[in-house]
């Protein structure tokens, strides 16, 4: 064993985890290497010294202010935690794409377009950028929807597929998140 | 009742549940902040924001984990964060050794004056390690955690825990070291009283 790699030894031996053959040499280098000896004498005092010290405790009354700081917290920060739930997320996520798809197949049904399901993925990928950028345009979608809702007569299948997808969107953002509020612990 | 009950009670909104836990973790998360920052209010502060992060970030708490664990990660990231974002490094007055030796503390008794020595000791020691290597330090004496534990609660491989722990440990011992080779003589008699005479005729 070597001054190097002594040191490595020593932390093993104050943990317990030094088998007999490596305890052996490890004394038998200290036994011959003042240096080392020093070193790991240092170590042991230091250990005992941290061994010795108590568990620091805060003040009374601890629990309580906790409560305070808690309940004193912007809802937004507390309310919506980042909460973890993939496989939910994943296939809530999937559902309510579905729907929205089914919703875009029968909106071109009923505009009498040709129902081709790659068409109308790439319409609405082009024309999110220019829906988003403009108001005027989001006005426009929004009236044909009503137009459409109240004239054809399929408007009982276009409303339900508009509620349906509304549902799945508001179940996916309450499965994938959970309200937590300090408030709530504020008044147990 | 089981911890594991409190456990799965306060993540389903249990907030008497909540409470149960702080009181049971506050002595471990406390203590860890004290030993990690160095001061009481520091400590009070990251304890208080620790629980806090808890109970926003419990769904996060994956039961099969050490409760404890799970809790004393949350302490340790952010009193970590918190000494990484201390950009000046200050040196506290009792740090100057001259001043204690002047100022005196004439009226505490003996046995608590050892005691306070030898916590100010400990301090100065974990106060020259950095912060990931005084981590694995408070996790292994001041909880006796094994390797494998502190590896959960440091985020760390078992070899890397073992490896700062002998890294820290060498530190330790050479601050020791260091220490007892300044220590001040013991302070002569009537030292006070003379320095007190100097300092009124400034």
């Amino acid at each position: 064993m070597s001054c190097r790699t002594v040191s490595a030894a020593m932390s093993l031996r104050l943990d317990g985890l030094l088998d007999e053959a490596a305890l052996a040499r490890l004394d038998a280098h200290l036994a011959s290497c003042p240096a080392c000896a020093a070193r790991w004498q240092a170590m042991q005092q230091v250990s005992t010294l941290l061994a010795a010290e108590p568990l620091a405790l805060p003040a009374p009354g601890f629990t309580e202010r906790v409560r305070q700081r808690l309940a004193a917290l912007p809802a937004r920060q507390v309310s919506w935690p980042l909460v973890v739930r993939p496989r939910v997320a994943v296939v809530a996520g999937l559902l309510a794409v579905a729907a929205l798809v089914a919703l875009a197949w029968s909106v071109a049904i009923l505009l009498g377009q040709p129902v081709s399901l790659a068409a109308i993925a790439l319409a609405g990928l082009k024309s999110l950028p220019t829906l988003a950028a403009t108001a005027a345009g989001l006005w426009r979608v929004g009236r044909l929807a009503v137009d459409l809702a109240l004239t054809t007569p399929s408007r009982l299948f276009l409303l339900m597929d508009c509620l349906l997808g509304l549902l799945l969107l508001t179940l996916w953002v309450r499965l994938i998140r959970r309200p937590v509020t300090g408030q709530v612990l504020m008044r147990n | 009742m089981e911890e594991r009950v409190w456990v799965e009670r306060a993540q389903h909104g249990d907030q008497a549940a909540f409470a149960r836990l702080v009181e049971v973790y506050q002595g471990p998360v406390y203590n860890l902040a004290y030993r990690m920052l160095g001061s009481a209010q520091d400590a009070e502060d990251a304890a208080q924001e620790t629980f806090l992060r808890a109970y926003v970030q419990f769904d996060t708490y994956q039961p099969e984990r050490r409760f404890a664990s799970w809790l004393l990660s949350i302490a340790a990231h952010y009193c970590i964060d918190q000494l990484r974002r201390r950009r000046f490094a200050w040196l506290p007055l009792d740090d100057l050794p001259f001043l204690a030796w002047i100022g005196g503390r004439e009226a505490e008794p003996e046995g608590a004056a050892l005691q306070r020595e030898e916590r100010d000791q400990v301090r100065q020691l974990l106060d020259h390690l950095p912060p990931n290597y005084r981590l694995v330090i408070v996790l292994r004496y001041w909880y006796d955690l094994s390797c494998q534990e502190i590896a959960d609660v440091a985020g760390l491989t078992e070899s890397a825990v073992k490896t700062r722990l002998y890294r820290a440990r060498e530190m330790l011992a050479q601050g020791l070291t260091a220490q007892a080779t300044t220590a001040l003589p013991a302070r002569p008699e009537g030292a006070i009283e003379e320095a007190r005479s100097v300092l009124s005729n400034c």
